[in-house]
């Protein structure tokens, strides 16, 4: 049986079959709402024409109005990325040529990640590690289910492990768990804490009688994810001195992995990157996207999306979508609006499991003619050339 | 086209060519026999006084995966940009990213590299960034030794027929052009909280020694008739007194072809008031008594860069002498890693200690066929250094210029002030060309035979080598001329090779129900598929 893979969500999970029936793809039904909605959304969907200004255009006029946004813009912003690597690559490479900015849809939770990466490192685990090795997962975070559908079948509650058949203890912590943690830690490393929580005494016994506890974080709240991260950090380091612990940081999906991971190896940086000079500047706050735009920093927005159908932001500045083919705008369309085949489904293509140590291939399901972004950014690169 | 390079000092170790000038042919792409009539080139390019050699290669350098891109993402101050790109060449002004790998490399006379630390669920990122590194061609080496598929194999005595089958399905599932084995079962022990593993210590679990793990690889890899040996980071990389692990491997490879990779970083001695000794002779002799041996040096140069390792162990230890202090340890399915940036200090001890002994290794191995020019970018130094490196080999007076500068203590105990070979070109030639095709089983390059692919640099002679291989005059990349006068003027698309062993696909059925009993994925979508990657990232593969 060929197996395909489902883009839509973190996890990546590639053991998916699709029904077919007289060699047409009938209503998918894979028992995960994620992947559900994903496959249907972009099977069913029908367009195929460009739009500009939400009027129905050919491809050769829209590709010409594009070149003539991307020209006249002093600062376009390259933003969305809810895409696979070749969407990544398209962007990350019309940002060095035009001069822009690029980030991501959910670029604070990367940056903020980024920034305490890049101020003091970590210690990671993978998911197959958690899978089958991880006796004690600690699992932070909003509603992970609802983010990751198969998370508790794929990777918490296998009990075929590699040294035992006994699933993990699954301790679930929330979003509201800093107090809870920086106790653990003072306790752990045996310094005074002025005011214990009695929960502190069993995560500590847990922690104290696991093999390999693994703090497993799930997206947070803005307002609390940067202190508990980083006290997870310290607890894993502090665990290490003697013991073993480590860290898996699950990201959202919508190609967040893959953007920060392609751009990385393509200017150096990742995302909140401008190119604007001519060569790669990295600023986790000065480039981000909402503030470029909101700032009128930036004036031009260029949104990749061809794995969600969510309209981009609607913003004061001309917008260019390379855009899921299902994406209907309520409100003011687009100035333009290209509509790209979906990784996974229309076309060939790749995307990062949530640890970013697997790059999952994503097979085409059907024969499509929508356009591919890469290859627009492609002509467009070539029909306009560099200012400097 | 028919090209002719006219009248260069020519160095093909190959054809025995040690200088003499001559002309060499390309068409399309390809080194050709000069035609009857000269007058057919279509053009002629004057190289009188000027030095020509087969495009360099790299056999261990690390350019792409997991390690390599994280360490960028965690040492932003390492490479600000300072120049703008130059039109037409994306990329060019964004220092380490993968356009700015190849475009060094090739202004260096460079045309194939080979990252030497894919892991497998790594590969397919292992992959597209080598997809995106213009110019240069490119390969992977499989990371085996803490696979637990394998080590299960060994645990339950599979025979060595069935050894062989699954490391041909690696190499297949990877599309790498051999293997290497990183510490074997150090990453495994790590994983139930050993901090050291030498080659004869059992790997938890398995019951099993790294000894007898890095055997059953060798073997296999001998007995597919893989070209190149399987390509060893010994054990106690970094320890005081690892020499004698380095000499316990050797006589470990029982007179099989086994390649150890930056031999300096296990060339240490435990003697002295520091208890830290340069192991250099010792290794160098072991080196020349046993012709089944090759190594790559690893050198160190002073200054700021990052270690990067499949050695979870050696890297989690050395975690606190990370420069600047931040560091990188991760775990994954059959392996495990870290990032631990450093800098290397001429003043200290230990670091001028290291950068003699691995010169002394480099000038004590008196076979340049055996001896690989290498970094171990960036862990030794960036490869951005190999110009210095190249004086360093080429010059004693600029050795010892530096021996007055680095660590007194270091320089007085180092063999090197009495060390008075300089290499010449002719052994350049060997090193950094034509040996290393065959280590790699390359048979199309690091000549200038005709048939073989018109991978050429040419430089101009200089007094001082850093300057003259720092940039070369003119590079041709499958007979397109990439670079001129040090800069790249064209940007092409490299090529990735591999090797496709014979194996019985019958261990596809055990591997696949493996997958499916403790794996995330399904061993068909594990597999790299050659035509998905050329359509999707643009790599094209080539076999050998």
């Amino acid at each position: 049986m060929a197996y395909i893979s489902c883009p839509f969500c973190a996890m990546v999970c590639d053991d998916l079959s699709l029904p077919l029936h007289n060699r047409e793809t009938t209503t998918p039904q894979f028992g995960c709402n994620k992947a559900d909605q994903g496959f249907r959304s972009a099977l069913q969907a029908t367009r195929q024409t460009p739009l500009i200004d939400g009027e129905e255009a050919s491809w050769e006029a829209a590709m010409k109005q594009a070149g003539s946004l991307l020209k006249g813009a002093k600062h376009p912003l390259f933003h969305g990325l809810a895409g696979d690597l070749l969407d990544s690559r398209a962007a990350i490479r019309m940002a060095d040529h035009f001069g822009g900015s690029i980030d991501h849809l959910h670029g604070d939770a990367i940056a903020r990640n980024l920034r305490i990466y890049q101020q003091s490192g970590w210690q990671i685990s993978s998911m197959g590690e958690v899978r089958n090795r991880a006796d004690l997962v600690i699992l932070i975070g909003t509603a992970p289910e609802q983010l990751y559908p198969r998370l508790r079948e794929k990777m918490l509650e296998g009990s075929e492990r590699l040294h035992g058949d006994v699933p993990p203890t699954i301790r679930e912590l929330g979003d509201d768990c800093l107090d809870l943690l920086s106790i653990v830690r003072a306790r752990l490393a045996g310094k005074p804490v002025q005011q214990d929580i009695a929960d502190s005494e069993t995560l500590i016994g847990q922690i104290n009688a696991a093999s390999y506890p693994v703090f497993v974080i799930a997206p947070l709240p803005e307002q609390r994810a940067e202190l508990i991260v980083r006290t997870c950090v310290g607890l894993v380091r502090d665990l290490n001195e003697t013991r073993r612990s480590a860290l898996l940081m699950l990201g959202a999906g919508d190609g967040d992995t893959t953007a920060q991971l392609s751009a990385t190896w393509h200017n150096g940086f990742g995302i909140r990157t401008c190119h604007a000079k001519g060569y790669p500047e990295q600023d986790l706050q000065m480039q981000a996207g909402d503030r470029l735009l909101q700032s009128g920093e930036a004036d031009l927005l260029v949104w990749f999306s061809s794995l969600r159908c969510d309209p981009p932001p609607a913003v004061a500045q001309p917008t260019i979508v390379f855009g899921h083919p299902a994406m209907s705008f309520t409100d003011k369309p687009p100035a333009l609006f290209l509509p790209v085949a979906v990784p996974g489904v229309h076309r060939r293509g790749y995307l990062h499991r949530a640890d970013g140590l697997r790059l999952v291939p994503l097979p085409a399901l059907r024969e499509s003619p929508l356009p591919d972004s890469g290859a627009l950014c492609d002509q467009l690169i070539s029909q306009e050339p560099r200012r400097c | 086209m028919l090209i002719r390079l006219k009248g260069a000092q020519i160095y093909d170790p190959v054809n025995e060519l040690n200088g003499a000038p001559g002309d060499v042919w390309v068409r399309d792409g390809y080194i050709c026999a000069a035609p009857e009539n000269p007058a057919e080139a279509d053009r002629t390019i004057d190289l009188e006084g000027r030095i020509l050699m087969a495009g360099a290669i790299d056999i261990h350098s690390h350019i792409a995966g997991g390690n390599v891109n994280n360490a960028r993402l965690l040492l932003p101050e390492q490479h600000l940009a300072e120049q703008a790109r130059r039109p037409r060449f994306p990329f060019s002004g964004a220092k380490w990213s993968g356009s700015d790998t190849g475009y060094r490399y090739a202004e260096m006379g460079f045309t194939t590299v080979v990252e030497p630390a894919v892991l497998p669920i790594n590969a397919h990122q292992a992959h597209a960034e080598l997809a995106d590194i213009p110019i240069i061609d490119t390969a992977g080496l499989a990371i085996v030794g803490n696979d637990d598929f394998l080590l299960r194999m060994l645990r339950d005595g599979a025979e060595q027929a069935r050894i062989n089958d699954y490391i041909a399905w690696t190499l297949h599932a990877t599309q790498c052009l051999g293997v290497k084995v990183i510490n074997a079962g150090g990453a495994t022990a790590f994983k139930f909280n050993e901090r050291q593993l030498n080659l004869d210590d059992e790997v938890p679990m398995y019951g099993m020694t790294s000894r007898a793990i890095l055997n059953a690889v060798q073997r296999a890899v001998v007995q597919l008739g893989i070209a190149h040996p399987v390509h060893v980071h010994c054990n106690n990389l970094g320890i005081p007194g690892n020499v004698n692990t380095a000499l316990d491997t050797i006589k470990a490879a029982d007179g099989l072809p086994m390649h150890l990779a930056h031999v300096q970083f296990y060339g240490y001695g435990d003697e002295g008031d520091s208890g830290f000794s340069s192991g250099a002779r010792a290794l160098a002799d072991a080196v020349m008594a046993n012709p089944n041996i090759t190594v790559d040096i690893g050198q160190v140069l002073f200054g700021q860069t990052v270690t990067i390792s499949g050695d979870i162990m050696r890297q989690f230890d050395a975690r606190h002498i990370a420069n600047p202090k931040k560091w990188v340890v991760w775990e994954g399915e059959d392996g495990g890693g870290g990032i631990v940036p450093f800098r290397y200090r001429a003043k200290n001890y230990v670091n001028a200690l290291q950068w003699a002994i691995g010169l002394e290794l480099f000038l004590l191995i008196d076979d340049p066929w055996r001896v690989f020019f290498t970094t171990d970018h960036p862990n030794g130094a960036p490869f951005t250094a190999y110009p210095e490196l190249f004086k360093l080999l080429m010059d004693r007076q600029y050795r010892n210029q530096w021996l007055e500068s680095i660590n007194a203590k270091s320089a007085d105990i180092s063999l090197l002030r009495h060390l008075e070979r300089e290499y010449d070109l002719n052994e350049i030639a060997i090193m950094t060309r034509a040996a290393p095709a065959k280590l790699l089983g390359l048979k199309d390059r690091g000549h200038l035979s005709v048939g073989a692919i018109a991978d050429i640099a040419v430089y101009r002679p200089q007094e001082d080598k850093a300057a003259m291989f720092g940039n070369a005059e003119l590079v041709l990349k499958n007979g397109v001329p990439v670079v001129e006068n040090g800069r790249v003027i064209q940007v092409i698309q490299g090529k990735t090779h591999a090797v496709a062993p014979e194996f019985d696909r019958g261990i596809e059925s055990a591997i696949s129900t493996y997958f499916d009993r403790y794996h995330l994925m399904k061993m068909d979508n594990y597999k790299l598929d050659p035509q998905h990657l050329l359509e999707t990232v643009g790599s094209e593969l080539v076999f050998h």
